[in-house]
């Protein structure tokens, strides 16, 4: 088998507090980490290739600092990790980003399955992994929760998808490409063996050259959509206690909630 | 400049899903403001209903393909249909839910043609003459304004309960096409083997949102009106440590250093004091309510929202509410 | 005494038993150096005296189980004196006319005190027969859920009744051949045992009574050439074993203070124990120690309470494996068996506390606790394998500094204070430095210790300082969790902080016992030196001093609860009570208190786990314990105990106060 992990680098959610902003955090220099979700990637990509044997690629596109994602993932065992990172490459939308790496997973060559997460906890798009099946043209099996089985030699694969009201059981061919939720797994946690070797491993950086890519078809200049961030309306830092009997309580806890747009 | 709207009616079982008539009230406020035409897009197999539907909340025509192949939403069939559809079709822009299968389908669609994406919307509004469609970013600590800046397709989807479905007219008409199916079935490869139903199953690690229960809840049968609210909100139902220790719910449920670590973007704790280890476990949950019947517990340190008084009074009250005001 | 026959024939089978124990002997000794590390042999003379001490003094048996350890009293005085007996009657027996020391006052005093002493042993030895056999003492059995080697039940009781009889035997017939020798020679009013017998032997044909001396003779001597070269494979190597453990342990800085492992040299490829050979070299020696007596056993409070964990079962199950391979493992093979395939079920490994019970309660200084810390280490560094809960409190003390993962400012606490408390870069020139902790930073309950810690100081005037955002987790949870590499990382940073800080060359005060044992007795094998106290200490010093005034209400009672890390590894057992006394109120003890506290549950980073699978909390247990003291406040000094028996006093219903002395005191001072 051989397997392609998509790892993303993203700000660590975690270290956000009241003192700290969210601009803050996503600026450069905040506290980076492996997405949350590819460690689920990571370690469904491990644990399929110690069933079946074979190798994984940690596949990662980002700034040069997310070789530090790639160091966690060669930690937590993978057999090679691959950065592709190229300043041209700055600022480009989920499509551009999902080109460059089928670019990159064509350099690597032949493979039994690609494994990404959901999404990303940064821009959420939940896209990127999505338009590489469509630009590889492999089959798609998103949202997977549970991997029931695999077959090398029958090259198929069945898994459970996680849907909003279902659990919906897909059988299909190889190559693939997976999407998984946080249920699939538990990510182990980098032993010092995993470290060391980690620490002593070179990760190879591709640029667009090595892609046979054109700088105009990277970056911002060849993105479909562009997109600034800003904080969101500050809130009050304290609670907002909501009095009255239930009825009143109840009808302007669910305005409000409705004003957040979280239900 | 005039552009026109296209709108993708999600449906499961000849049944269309709530979003996709918020999809469709969002797409007939962006058809407005661009002064183009509406356009639905239903995909399935007897999905007559659905298009009739369609035209009553507002589309000018209706695209339907039947076929026995996409009586179940899946990827490769649906995205490559659309994707045919769009190429004849001037660029536009495209709507859809944010579900789990609009979110999919849009992201595949706009790779088969080089269109623009942005995902997730909770606003969509003109500036200038340019669409500018508004989402949260980095779990809810920004807010992330996309411009499309090709000359293709601007494909969208927004996030569920933001845009007030679209209610039907029945005197309306339009045009119906139906267009054939691109896919046989032995041509696409993936094959759905069965379908369970997961109500009140929600997974607490993907749920966006949770609602939990602690020592307040008082016994087993406390967490009545816990899940009854969870289930209305389409959340997951979480529990603290001493009410797992208790024996009140199994330990799957568990929120906090011991248990799961939830971001969802509510969180609604019910009796939950607000221990450390379950802090630890839900503090990074974009909105907090707390709602205890003691008004100086450390939880409301970190919520936004908090209710002191007592959950079975006050819960039954959300529940009908949310009912009411969701349509559930 | 002996004809020339018997003395070839007693020189032949001395040299075959001595040979025979020195192949065995030479096993053992080969078995122990497959381990790591080193035996502590520095300062010599100190180590023999505290062996001699033991030996002599028995009072590591003495203070558990008085009675029984009375017993194996008369058996160990009995045996000290029977080393001499022995030689001086192979002596006898050999050298034809010699009686030792002859026939004066000495003689008449070394025949009584044998005479009686034999008399001892043979009492002592049927009274644990009798507990052992008849009365079937339920503290020797080990509970159904400890994984236990499959021939250990029935081979200790086996060892116990061939070791019985040959004490027996050997201690019998040496009385009876003194009883033969008074029927021979005429009365002895020096042995008044030994003329019980001789009465009835006195009618005896004198060849018989020959014969009998000659055989009671053959039988005692006759039986230690035999016991020789088996005690390597008997429990009974203990009697050599135990006092030669207590000789060669390391000096630790605690009882649990750990050793560091080296990170930096990369040939190192193997970190913590994976199989016994892993282990150190004094631990493998524990096995050979270990007389299974499960005193360890009854201070467990994972035991105490259902969990798979009996220290006493680690060792018997790691003793019964070095017996089933003594050869191989003397040779350099037969360690391929992981430890947790035999030694300890995995629920096990994470059940202990490292509450220190087992190693305080073993008489011959075994340490089972750092056998568990060791096989943690490689659970979580070569193997990865470790409850899942705990990567949340390891994750966060990697990237939040605190193992809750709380992002928060360290300063937020002390916004209730009435007056501010300043970081060390608001107040340089300070005296004590307040290491606050992660508790007393981000946990709603231990922020109102942190706050009345504060408090005492700033009335008493102390000019004190914190480190604000600059702190970070010691590292502990990670180092007992088995983490070591995280607990290395965590310390240097902190001792870089605190060095900058110039805490080195001030005093260091906080209110947690973990953070205390650590940054005092841990930090130092990393260059970290520092003078660190408990609040506890600090507030009973300011008592003494007059520093402050106290009106506590007088007439409440409370209970004090121990930390472990403050008691048995911190050696504090007075300043807490006297800090508490101080308050007011009166102090009714519990039954298990000072170094015989038992564990609230919390610690060996239980506290970020689950609790492992057992009869009940750890937690539930000790706080029935408070409640039973009929006191109406339970005053704690950590604030994970306080967590731990806050939640046990939830779930009974609130009926107590649990309260951290510092906020006891700090309510006191208050007019």
């Amino acid at each position: 088998m051989n397997i392609i992990a998509l790892v993303k680098q993203t700000p660590d959610t975690a270290q956000l507090s009241a003192a700290m902003d969210g601009m803050r955090l996503s600026a450069e220099g905040g506290p980076r980490i492996v997405n949350p979700w590819d460690e689920y990637t990571l370690e469904t990509a491990i644990q399929t290739r110690e069933e079946h044997g074979g190798k994984v690629t940690a596949l990662c596109l980002g700034p040069p600092e997310a070789a530090d994602a790639l160091k966690t993932a060669l930690a937590m065992g993978v057999d090679e990790a691959i950065l592709v990172s190229d300043p041209v490459m700055a600022d480009s939308d989920c499509l551009t980003s999902a080109r460059i790496l089928v670019a990159a997973i064509r350099r690597i060559g032949a493979f039994d399955l690609i494994v990404g997460g959901r999404a990303a906890i940064d821009g959420n798009t939940a896209a990127t992994a999505v338009q590489i099946a469509a630009l590889l043209g492999v089959p798609l099996v998103s949202y997977v929760a549970d991997l029931k089985s695999l077959d090398p030699s029958a090259r198929t694969i069945t898994a459970v998808r996680l849907l909003e009201r279902a659990r919906e059981t897909v059988t299909s061919r190889l190559p693939a490409l997976i999407t998984v939720v946080k249920e699939i797994n538990e990510p182990r946690y980098p032993s010092l063996i995993g470290i060391r070797k980690a620490a002593r491993a070179s990760i190879p950086v591709w640029k667009c050259e090595d892609l046979g890519l054109d700088a105009s078809a990277v970056g911002a200049g060849a993105s479909k959509v562009a997109w600034q961030a800003e904080l969101p309306p500050i809130r009050e830092a304290n609670v907002e206690m909501i009095d009255g009997g239930p009825e009143d309580a109840a009808r302007i806890l669910v305005d409000r909630l409705i004003e957040e747009k979280v239900i | 400049m005039a552009s026109n709207v296209l709108v993708w009616i999600e449906q499961e079982d000849g049944q269309a899903d709530p979003i996709a008539w918020q999809a469709m009230a969002a797409a007939s406020k962006v058809a407005g403001d661009l002064d183009g035409s509406l356009t639905a897009v239903v995909f399935g197999d007897q999905v007559a209903d659905i298009a009739r539907q369609a035209i009553e909340a507002g589309a000018d025509r209706v695209y339907t393909t039947e076929d026995a192949s996409l009586v179940r939403y899946r990827v490769e069939p649906y995205a490559k249909l659309l994707a045919r559809i769009l190429e004849n079709e001037p660029p536009s822009v495209i709507l859809a839910g944010a579900s789990t299968a609009g979110l999919e389908l849009t992201a595949y669609v706009a790779a088969l043609t080089d269109a623009g994406l942005a995902p997730d919307c909770t606003d969509l509004h003109i500036e200038g003459d340019q669409l500018v469609a508004v989402r949260p970013a980095l779990v809810g600590n920004l807010v992330s304004r996309v411009k499309f800046t090709g000359t293709g397709h601007r494909i969208i989807t927004v996030r569920r309960n933001v845009f007030q479905p679209a209610y039907g007219d029945e005197s309306r008409t339009g045009e119906a096409v139906d267009i054939p199916a691109e896919q046989a079935e032995d041509e696409i490869p993936t094959r759905v083997e069965s379908v369970e139903t997961a109500d009140g199953k929600v997974s607490l690690t993907e749920a966006s949102i949770i609602v939990s229960g602690g020592r307040g809840v008082g016994g087993p049968e406390g967490f009545q009106p816990v899940r009854e609210l969870a289930d209305a909100l389409g959340g997951a139902l979480g529990a603290s440590r001493a009410a797992v220790d208790a024996g009140w719910i199994p330990y799957v449920h568990q929120v906090g250093q011991t248990g799961k670590t939830v971001q969802p973007d509510l969180y609604i704790a019910c009796g939950i004091s607000g221990a450390i280890q379950h802090l630890a476990g839900m503090k990074n949950a974009r909105v907090i309510v707390a709602i205890n019947k003691d008004a100086d517990v450390p939880l409301y340190k970190y919520a936004h929202y908090g209710i002191a008084g007592d959950l079975f009074s006050y819960l039954p009250a959300i529940v009908e509410e949310v009912r009411k005001r969701l349509g559930r | 005494m002996l004809s020339p026959i018997e003395k070839i024939l007693f020189a032949i089978v001395a040299v075959v038993s001595l040979y025979l124990a020195s192949v065995t002997f030479r096993r053992m000794i080969r078995i122990i150096t497959r381990g790591q590390g080193r035996l502590s042999w520095d300062r010599p003379a100190g180590r023999l005296m505290t062996g001699i001490k033991a030996v002599v003094s028995q009072n590591n048996m003495i203070r558990n189980r008085p009675f029984v350890s009375l017993a194996h009293t008369a058996i160990a005085w009995g045996f000290i004196l029977y080393v001499a007996v022995n030689l001086i009657d192979v002596l006898e027996g050999m050298v034809p006319g010699f009686v030792f020391p002859g026939e004066n006052a000495a003689g008449r005093i070394y025949r009584l005190l044998v005479d009686l002493m034999t008399a001892a042993v043979l009492a002592g030895m049927v009274v644990l027969l009798i507990r052992r056999f008849i009365v079937k003492s339920r503290t020797l059995d080990v509970a159904p859920q400890v994984k236990l080697h499959p021939g250990a039940v029935d081979g200790i009781k086996r060892d116990s009744l061939i070791v019985g009889f040959f004490i027996l035997g050997h201690v019998g017939f040496r009385l009876l051949g003194a009883s033969f020798d008074i029927a021979i020679h005429g009365p002895d009013p020096w042995q008044p045992v030994a003329a019980l017998a001789a009465g009835l032997l006195a009618d005896l044909e004198p060849s018989f009574q020959t014969a009998g001396l000659h055989a009671s003779w053959w039988i005692a001597v006759g039986l230690v050439l035999a016991f020789l070269p088996w005690f390597p494979y008997s429990k009974h190597a203990h009697l050599f074993m135990g006092p030669f453990n207590l000789m060669t342990s390391p000096d630790r800085n605690s009882p649990g203070a750990m050793d560091a492992l080296d990170f930096e040299d990369e040939s190192i490829e193997q970190f913590g124990a994976g199989r016994i050979t892993d282990l150190n070299r004094t631990h493998i020696t524990d096995a050979f120690a270990c007389i299974m007596c499960n005193r360890c056993q009854d201070a467990c409070p994972a035991y105490a309470t259902g969990k798979e964990l009996s220290p006493a079962a680690l060792e018997v199950n790691k003793r019964y494996h070095l017996r089933d391979h003594m050869k191989s493992l003397a040779t350099g093979g037969g360690d391929e068996e992981p430890l947790l395939t035999y030694a300890i079920s995995e629920s096990a490994l994470w059940a202990c506390t490292t509450c220190g019970a087992c190693t305080e309660a073993c008489p011959v200084g075994n340490e089972p606790m750092f056998d568990i810390l060791s096989m943690r280490q490689n659970q979580v560094l070569m193997e990865s394998a470790f409850p899942n809960e705990l990567k949340g409190a390891f994750t966060g003390i990697e990237r939040n500094g605190n193992p809750w993962q709380m992002a928060g400012d360290r300063m937020e606490w002390t916004e209730a204070l009435d007056f501010k408390v300043p970081t060390v870069a608001e107040n340089p020139d300070y005296d004590v430095l307040l290491w606050v902790g992660c508790a007393g930073a981000f946990d709603p309950g231990a922020r109102d210790t942190a706050r009345a810690i504060a408090t005492v100081m700033h009335r008493s005037g102390i000019d004190f300082a914190v480190l604000g955002n600059d702190e970070s987790c010691t590292g502990d949870l990670a180092r007992r969790a088995g983490n070591e590499y995280l607990f290395s990382m965590a310390a240097e940073g902190n001792i870089e902080t605190l060095n900058a800080a110039g805490a080195d060359r001030k005093r260091i005060v906080t209110g947690c016992p973990h953070c205390l044992h650590t940054l005092k007795n841990e930090y130092g094998a990393l260059g970290g030196r520092y003078e660190v106290m408990h609040h506890t200490q600090l507030i009973a010093d300011l008592r003494n001093d007059g520093r402050i005034a106290v009106n506590g209400e007088e007439g409440t009672r409370a209970t004090y609860h121990d930390p472990c890390y403050l008691g048995r590894h911190g050696g504090e057992y007075e300043a807490p009570r006297e800090a508490l006394a101080a308050a007011g109120p009166n102090l009714v003890e519990m039954a298990r208190s000072r170094n015989r506290s038992f564990c609230c549950g919390a610690g060996g980073a239980q506290v970020w786990k689950e609790e492992e699978e057992g009869r009940e909390a750890v937690s539930d247990n000790r706080f029935r314990e408070a409640r039973e003291t009929g006191a109406d406040t339970l005053a704690v000094g950590c604030p994970f105990c306080a967590r731990m028996m806050n939640d046990a006093n939830k779930r009974a219903g609130e009926p107590m106060r649990v309260r951290d002395i510092a906020e006891i005191v700090a309510e006191s001072m208050q007019e």
